[in-house]
């Protein structure tokens, strides 16, 4: 069992994470020069005599702090660049992880870990984690070696000079660190109070029409304004606690200034000192304020690598087995589910100890009310949900001990899900056959009667299909989905209420094409007329099988069946 | 400029606080920039003084405290107080927003894209807050930031800052420079990751088909693809954004080092006729204070520059819905009694101005009648419902409550008498519970229940995690059919004078439906109702049916006439037995 975590894939750049930091002490060292240089500078024309100055000691230093500046640009930029080039390779091999992931755990675990959670995933927290190997590289080394830097090179100017450097950073430190402690749980509040906000939004658009007719707008806004007021609140209160945040930097900063003037102006340290004290003070400043930023970015990154893990360590529930080939023999059982049931954490299970079988070359029609349980039987059959109770076999063997993919790929599903892909109507009913023959293609699209409205289109089945197929009617995209299934050449059709958007007239006529290319059939319907052909009906009530038999045995026998059929044909 | 007056006008009420938060930032500075002068000052007394000369600089040191704590304290009230009107200004625009989206007709609502006005209440308020109220604060520190520091470095020594100016088109050059890369490789790594997002989202809604037809494989490759030309961007972006730092120590750098040599040259030999007697030691400690700290207000003016211009393009957006027309709403009467008689005089109706959906639709109601529409997809038996809830308004003719135009009364008033459930079912962010009893704010949890069991929804809502409590949404799992019998539900709870059912039931199985006829009965008993429905044999008891074509009454009469008729009523109820 391979174990993924979100810093895992960092392992493989740990030369260039190492490596990086070096870089930067180097430019370092350069910065903490500048100040004794410009100390000399000071000290030579404070303590020479003017007559006898020599302007070669000005130019020296100065050209010194001229090549410093360019060598520590040159070699700082080694390290951005080798910071870059790491956090985006880094990010694309986790987005790939997780990626991988979605594909193999179960649709239950991913509801249950959240739909708008996973895409958070694969963008905001795969962002900070980017960030944050980004700043950790650039930042870690530079800022702590600075502040050290200022405070050591204070102390060999002049012990006092240090000691005071050293006592008004950690007092800046702590006031630094004291605001970043108690801004994350602000924050957060913050982003709570603006997804309030959108929702509410999301809410007063889709539903304008019964917000009108229900006259609740002066509801709506009286609920949004409390909303925005608490979002004026939280913010605030973020803002109360940052705005202490230079005020007292700047205080305790200069305070350390007037401290060094105090001592020069008591002869107890030099003016060039007090100089190059007070550009330590400004230097050390910015870098710690660098390194705050830092710390924050890390540990936004640390609440997403929190995340992530917690999403790449779940094991996936539906796990492949090891038979590769399934035969499917003929006139033998292909599906046999034994007193399964399923239950999706309610209080009610949604398949309740149901029996059913499925024989090669059979059609079996299934019927029942909303939530009677049609389509977790097909859950089942695909393994989309392992049963929580019970047995579901394929070929005689339980289906876990097959490869996913070995059985998947004989059934092909028309799923009530209208699931179109970005690109064409060409990439769209060939997915499963890439390969199709344009007279292949051709019977399928007639067959489902998709010809109609397809070959009106300027360019055929190369029309284009928006995200989510959008640019279709329901019926339309009905009859794209099924043309995908037959062109998939699989040997069982599933066909989940594929037809309801279709008007009654057509249904009949696709059903008639399906009957004609002698595929093993599983219809899920609410119209009884659609599957009254079947050889065996199953009856579907609240989760449980309540009668199996033939259409004329049914009407006999079945009074919910009989109730289905009458109000559908309205004979009585 | 139009634009700058409607900026204007969001911050009335708050001008006085404008104002104060620039004074404040004025001040700050000022005091910010007058410590390095008056440290050089100090430093030059000691130096003046030599090696044993009498020392008292407490002048300077009382006057730097005094900026210290003026300089904190100003600083502090500019922050929260920029702070404050910011979100005042958001507030204000939120709620301008919002209330335009509640008060605006159905046709702006219909003809904008959801997702575009949804960015505008969220993301483009956000963009004028950090763009245009705290850049426009930050943008003034900056400016007067620089020109404190030129004005101190004058009084310095105006040869120095004569060189500094010289020296001035480095630091804009290259900030800006720096600025332009990075927005341009930062919005193109945005533009990716939405690809990026749009991509996983589709993947994740298609799930099933997937793994149905195995397509795990070359889905992966294509994430792969469009995760690749992501890596690229998101490397130069994040490399442009890591040259502002190296590259503005870089250019301070180089100002420090010439003006250190300047200022050294300009001590040792002393030119007392160009009135620069006075310039030494102290003096140049305070000039290379304000070359250290030169580069920083040319960054943050130009990365506020490009912030300021996002903002203004937000704000146009934001302020062109809060500008936009609203819904008319005139009406003065009441209506007395309840609605007695529901007539539709001689209605026609066009969305677009072109295409006619409705003509010439006359027809009389009288309280307790069932009436039911039908007619093939695009007949016009939606916009009817739309224009008897004044949804939208005809061109031509009107609906008469009790003989008077339904224009004459306040839509609230008219809506108050009607309850519906349409077609695109609908629900908020919120619990099951909290949806049904939308109607009715106050129903207690039993008649929730009563409701829910009546709308045939309660043995599914018991079947979810959190039963009655689970939050839903527009969005969340449930199914089509499973929101109408909620919206059912809605309306059961609600019990109102009118009901109007647009195609109710279109996902609802037949057999549940079938179950829910016994509860329509009980809730259309003696009132008005209009039902629109495709499946025919659910329209069988009611009063008089119109049979609609191409926006015009065909047909109509009750179901045996009609079916007696042989005409395209009996076509369409024929083809739904096949």
């Amino acid at each position: 069992m391979k174990q993924t975590r979100a810093l895992g894939p960092l392992k493989k750049y740990s030369v260039k994470v190492v490596l990086a930091p070096l870089f930067k002490i180097f430019e370092c060292v350069c910065e903490l020069f500048v100040p004794i240089l410009v100390k000399q500078v000071i000290d030579y024309l404070s303590a020479t005599d003017s007559s006898s100055y020599d302007w070669m000691e000005i130019l020296r230093p100065c050209l010194i702090m001229l090549a410093l500046a360019f060598a520590g640009f040159g070699v700082t930029m080694v390290t951005q660049y080798l910071a870059a080039r790491v956090s985006a390779d880094y990010a694309y091999d986790l987005k790939k992880e997780l990626y991988r992931q979605i594909n193999e755990l179960s649709d239950e675990q991913i509801d249950r870990f959240g739909r708008s959670k996973v895409i958070t995933l694969v963008n905001n927290d795969s962002f900070s984690l980017q960030t944050g190997v980004n700043m950790f590289m650039r930042l870690l080394a530079r800022s702590p070696f600075l502040l050290i830097g200022s405070v050591v090179a204070s102390f060999l100017l002049s012990p006092l000079a240090g000691a005071i450097v050293l006592g008004v950073l950690l007092a800046s430190s702590f006031v630094v660190f004291l605001v970043m402690a108690l801004t994350p749980k602000r924050y957060a509040a913050i982003q709570a109070e603006l997804d309030h906000i959108s929702t509410l939004g999301e809410d007063a658009l889709s539903g304008a029409r019964p917000i009108r007719a229900f006259n609740k707008q002066d509801y709506e806004i009286k609920k949004f304004k409390e909303a925005s007021s608490a979002y004026q609140k939280k913010t605030m209160a973020l803002a109360k606690v940052n705005a202490w945040l230079n005020p007292l930097t700047f205080a305790l900063i200069n305070l350390g200034v007037i401290l060094v003037l105090f001592l020069t102006g008591n002869r107890d340290m030099g003016a060039g000192t007090a100089v190059a004290v007070v550009n330590y003070f400004t230097q050390a400043l910015t870098a710690l304020i660098m390194f705050s930023r830092l710390v924050t970015s890390l540990s936004k990154a640390y609440a997403s690598k929190k995340r992530v893990d917690s999403f790449l360590s779940l094991t996936p529930s539906i796990m492949s087995g090891d038979i590769q080939e399934a035969a499917i023999k003929k006139g033998e059982t292909i599906f046999e589910l034994k007193n399964a049931s399923l239950t999706y954490g309610g209080e009610d299970a949604a398949l309740q100890h149901i029996d059913f079988s499925l024989k090669e070359g059979e059609r079996i029609g299934v019927i029942g009310g909303t939530g009677s349980g049609k389509s977790s039987l097909i859950a089942l059959l695909e393994r989309f949900y392992d049963a929580s109770e019970g047995e579901v076999l394929f070929c005689g063997k339980p289906i876990q001990d097959y490869d996913l993919g070995a059985y998947r790929k004989k059934i092909a599903l028309v799923s009530q899900k209208p699931q179109l892909y970005k690109g064409t109507i060409r990439s769209n009913i060939l997915l499963a056959n890439p390969d199709a023959s344009e007279e292949e293609i051709e019977a399928a699209l007639k067959d489902s009667l998709a010809y109609e409205f397809v070959s009106r289109y300027e360019e055929g089945i190369d029309h284009e299909v928006e995200e989510g197929g959008t640019n279709f009617s329901g019926g339309q995209k009905q009859r794209l989905l099924l043309c995908r299934a037959l062109l998939s050449n699989r040997p069982i059709l599933i066909l989940d209420d594929a037809t309801s958007a279709l008007d009654y007239k057509s249904d009949l006529a696709v059903r008639e094409n399906i009957a004609r290319r002698n595929l093993t059939l599983l219809m899920v319907s609410q119209r009884a007329t659609s599957i009254k052909n079947c050889d065996r009906i199953y009856v579907l009530d609240q989760g449980k099988v309540v009668a199996i038999g033939k259409h004329e045995e049914l009407l006999k026998e079945c009074a919910i069946y009989r109730e289905i059929y009458e109000t559908q044909v309205a004979v009585k | 400029m139009k634009t700058i007056q409607r900026v204007f006008h969001y911050l009335e009420g708050s001008a006085f606080l404008a104002v104060l938060s620039f004074l404040f930032a004025f001040l700050s500075v000022f005091c910010k920039m007058a410590i390095p002068f008056l440290t050089g000052l100090a430093i030059q007394k000691v130096v003046d003084a030599g090696a044993s000369g009498v020392i008292d600089i407490s002048l300077y040191l009382i006057l730097i405290a005094s900026c210290l704590v003026a300089g904190s304290l100003f600083r502090y009230l500019y922050d929260l107080l920029t702070n404050y009107l910011g979100q005042r200004i958001v507030k204000k625009m939120r709620d301008e927003v919002y209330v335009a989206i509640n008060e605006a007709s159905l046709s702006y609502i219909d003809t904008h894209y959801h997702g575009d006005l949804l960015l505008r209440l969220v993301n483009d308020i956000e963009n004028v807050q950090s763009g245009l109220i705290a850049g426009a604060g930050a943008l003034f520190e900056g400016v007067v930031q620089i020109l404190f520091t030129l004005v101190f470095m004058f009084i310095l020594n105006w040869i120095m800052a004569i060189a500094t100016i010289l020296l001035t088109p480095l630091s804009i050059v290259v900030s800006r420079f720096i600025s332009r890369q990075n927005s341009k490789y930062y919005k193109e790594q945005n533009a990716k990751m939405g690809t990026l997002t749009a991509y996983s989202l589709e993947s994740l809604q298609n799930l099933e088909a997937s793994r149905a037809y195995g397509l795990e494989e070359e889905k992966s490759a294509e994430f792969d693809k469009i995760n690749d030309s992501l890596r690229q961007s998101a490397f130069k972006a994040n490399f442009a954004v890591s040259w502002i730092n190296p590259a503005t120590r870089l250019v301070n750098n180089i100002i420090y080092a010439v003006l250190a040599f300047v200022g050294g040259i300009l001590i040792v030999f002393k030119q007392p006729q160009l009135g620069l007697g006075a310039f030494g030691v102290g003096a140049l400690s305070s000039m290379l204070s304000y070359a250290y700290q030169y580069m920083a207000p040319f960054n943050e003016i130009s990365s506020v520059a490009s912030e300021v211009s996002y903002a203004v393009a937000s704000f146009k957006r934001i302020d062109g819905v809060i500008l936009h027309p609203r819904d008319i709403d005139e009406g003065k009467e009441k209506i007395e009694g309840g609605v007695a008689r529901l007539k539709v005089d001689h209605i026609t109706f066009s969305y677009d101005g072109k295409r006619t959906i409705i003509d010439d639709f006359d027809v009389d109601i009288y309280r307790g009648h069932k009436i039911a529409f039908v007619g093939p997809t695009g007949c016009g038996k939606t916009t009817i419902i739309n224009l008897m809830l004044r949804f939208y308004d005809p061109q031509k003719g009107s609906f008469l409550v009790n003989e008077l135009p339904t224009s004459s009364y306040p839509k609230a008033d008219l809506r108050s008498h009607i309850g519906m459930v349409l077609q695109d079912t609908w629900l908020f962010h919120g619990t099951i519970e909290e949806n049904i009893a939308y109607g009715k704010l106050d129903a207690s949890h039993k008649e929730v229940v009563e409701a829910a069991k009546k709308a045939h929804a309660d043995s599914f809502i018991r079947q979810m995690p959190g039963g009655y409590q689970t939050v839903v949404s527009n969005a969340s799992g449930l199914s089509t059919g499973q929101k109408q019998l909620l919206c059912l539900a809605r309306v059961m709870l609600m019990q109102p004078e009118v009901v109007v059912l647009d195609e109710a039931t279109s996902n609802i199985d037949l057999r549940t439906e079938l179950l829910l006829s016994k509860s329509f009965d009980e809730l259309m008993e003696g009132k008005t109702s209009l039902v629109v429905a495709h499946r025919l044999s659910t329209i069988r008891n009611a009063d008089h049916i119109l049979v609609l074509k191409d926006g015009k009454i065909i047909e109509q009469g009750n179901f045996e006439q009609l079916m007696a008729k042989k005409g395209f009523f009996k076509e369409l109820y024929d083809s739904q037995l096949a």
